[in-house]
């Protein structure tokens, strides 16, 4: 048994049963948000005449609209999405104008992405101005100055931005970007269009690029350079290591250190190298690793370069009372004041030339 | 958007929709349900209700005018028929409709001219269906 009501639709009284007037009641409501205010009322009594037109012929001898009948005057009437379809093609240009006043505001925090859909090099600068919402020209103009007047610190910046930041992909991501909650229609709405400049990268920024190579080969093959000094370094302690000697755990510990400092950029710039010259970043956790190695390896090198410094002042200290004692003796040599130390027991005297112990 | 031959051709039908509805209504005054007929034996429109809000719309530019009228089952009917700027409106649809005619016609020709001439001695002594 079901509820039924008595509807008046379009000027037609029907009995229709509870989950079908809901049904069609709803789908009237979907339809009325379709329509500008001032025709709203007019396009839904046509659109409520023809239905009731429709049931009538549908219903013939029942008495009682049902929920499949109301669903098959929907299917010929049509859902608002089928209106969508038709409309964007009616007027494409009226839409995208009203799209674009009606664009979703930002609404949310908005996301650091690289934009690579905006790029000169890799869309590190973009990004940073889609997050400030300012021009991108502005961040790109602050990198350069950064790089040529600040000690290159633009170039450090960028690259460190370059290893942070992910890429925007996806649309969502594009959206988060910009501030916009990712609903899904929003990221229907949402186009991405490419920022025309040769295909996304910019002679400029081939030339950046290209330098960027040179400067990571540059820097990689003197880092490599310095490794491999250091290697050599290590390895020779190693052969030449005896027992009590200079070449311990510690001196092992700081080379090591060392090395591995060195070795880590070393490999970090020919990944960005490579990053910037293909833009694929594969494998994520390489770069953390190797930034956790070389972080480790910073402490390695201040432990142990402490625990060296320690010792070496301690030899120094040492080396330096014996020189100073040889200089006073050799004062003393040329000098006319005959000078003698006094052995601790004070019962002979030692001769800085002879060593010999001259009796009191 | 994706482009495919049934996009395209929807595209083509929606741009002449309203010509199309002009044309049925200038036959004589029509009410909704026969226009909605008459367009689905055409294949012009899919669902009805696209329907509406172009004949409001048209309706509002003064292009179209409608007339109460009783009906013999139900409620009374809107028969729509064209005002004087609508049959101006018409007219200039139909220049364009006509213009657009040739336009198609005339690279269809030249396109099958070419055809014609590319072909190979051999084929050539086969006529051309130009």
């Amino acid at each position: 048994m079901k509820q039924a009501f008595t509807i008046n639709l379009g000027g037609v009284v029907f009995n229709i049963d509870d989950d079908a007037c809901e049904r069609l009641s709803q789908y009237l409501k979907e339809l009325g948000k379709r329509f500008p205010d001032e025709e709203r009322e007019e396009i839904l009594r046509d659109i409520e005449v023809r239905m009731a037109e429709l049931l009538t012929f549908k219903l013939q001898n029942r008495n009682v609209v049902e929920i499949r009948d109301v669903e098959e005057v929907i299917k010929v009437i049509g859902t608002p999405e089928q209106f969508d379809e038709a409309d964007s093609n009616d007027d494409s240009v009226n839409n995208s104008a009203t799209t674009a006043a009606n664009a979703p505001k930002p609404s949310r925090p908005r996301k650091l992405y690289r934009n690579s859909n905006d790029r000169v090099i890799s869309g590190v600068a973009s990004g940073v101005a889609a997050y400030f919402n300012i021009d991108p020209v502005v961040v790109r103009i602050l990198f350069v100055v950064l790089a040529f007047f600040c000690f290159g610190w633009g170039i450090l910046i960028y690259l460190i931005l370059l290893i942070a930041m992910p890429e925007a992909k996806t649309k969502a991501q594009f959206l988060e970007m910009q501030g916009i909650e990712p609903t899904l229609e929003n990221i229907n709405n949402f186009q991405l269009e490419p920022v025309n400049r040769n295909n996304g990268e910019s002679t400029f920024g081939k030339i950046v690029k290209i330098c960027l190579l040179l400067l990571g080969i540059i820097v990689g093959v003197f880092l490599a350079l310095g490794v491999l000094g250091l290697f050599i370094a290590m390895f020779a302690s190693i052969m030449l290591y005896t027992p009590g000697s200079f070449g311990d755990a510690i001196d092992m510990g700081l080379l090591g250190s060392c090395a591995l400092f060195l070795l880590c950029p070393v490999i970090g710039i020919a990944m960005l190298c490579m990053r910037a010259t293909n833009g694929e970043r594969k494998h994520k956790w390489v770069g953390w690793t190797i930034f956790a190695v070389w972080i480790l390896s910073l402490f390695g090198i201040i432990g142990f370069g402490i625990q060296e410094s320690k010792r070496s002042t301690l030899s120094e200290q040492l080396n330096r009372s014996t020189e100073q004692l040889d200089r006073w003796l050799d004062e003393e040599d040329d000098g006319d004041i005959d000078y003698y130390y006094a052995t601790p027991d004070q019962d002979s005297i030692i001769s800085p030339d002879t060593d010999e112990v001259s009796p009191n | 958007m994706n482009i495919n031959a049934e996009n395209v051709k929807s595209q083509m039908r929606k741009g002449y929709l309203e010509y199309c509805i002009l044309l049925i209504i200038n036959k004589k005054p029509a009410y909704v349900s026969d226009i909605i007929n008459e367009l689905k034996e055409a294949q012009m429109i899919v669902v009805e209700g696209t329907l509406y809000p172009l004949l409001s719309r048209l309706k509002n530019n003064g292009i179209l005018k409608y007339e109460w009228q009783e009906s013999v089952s139900g409620p009374p009917r809107k028969y729509y028929e064209l005002t004087e700027t609508g049959q101006n409106f018409l007219a200039d649809l139909e220049t364009g409709w006509d213009d657009l005619k040739k336009s198609v016609e005339h690279l269809k020709g030249d396109v099958t001219a070419t055809q014609c001439a590319n072909k190979t001695p051999e084929t050539q002594a086969e006529p051309c269906k130009a």
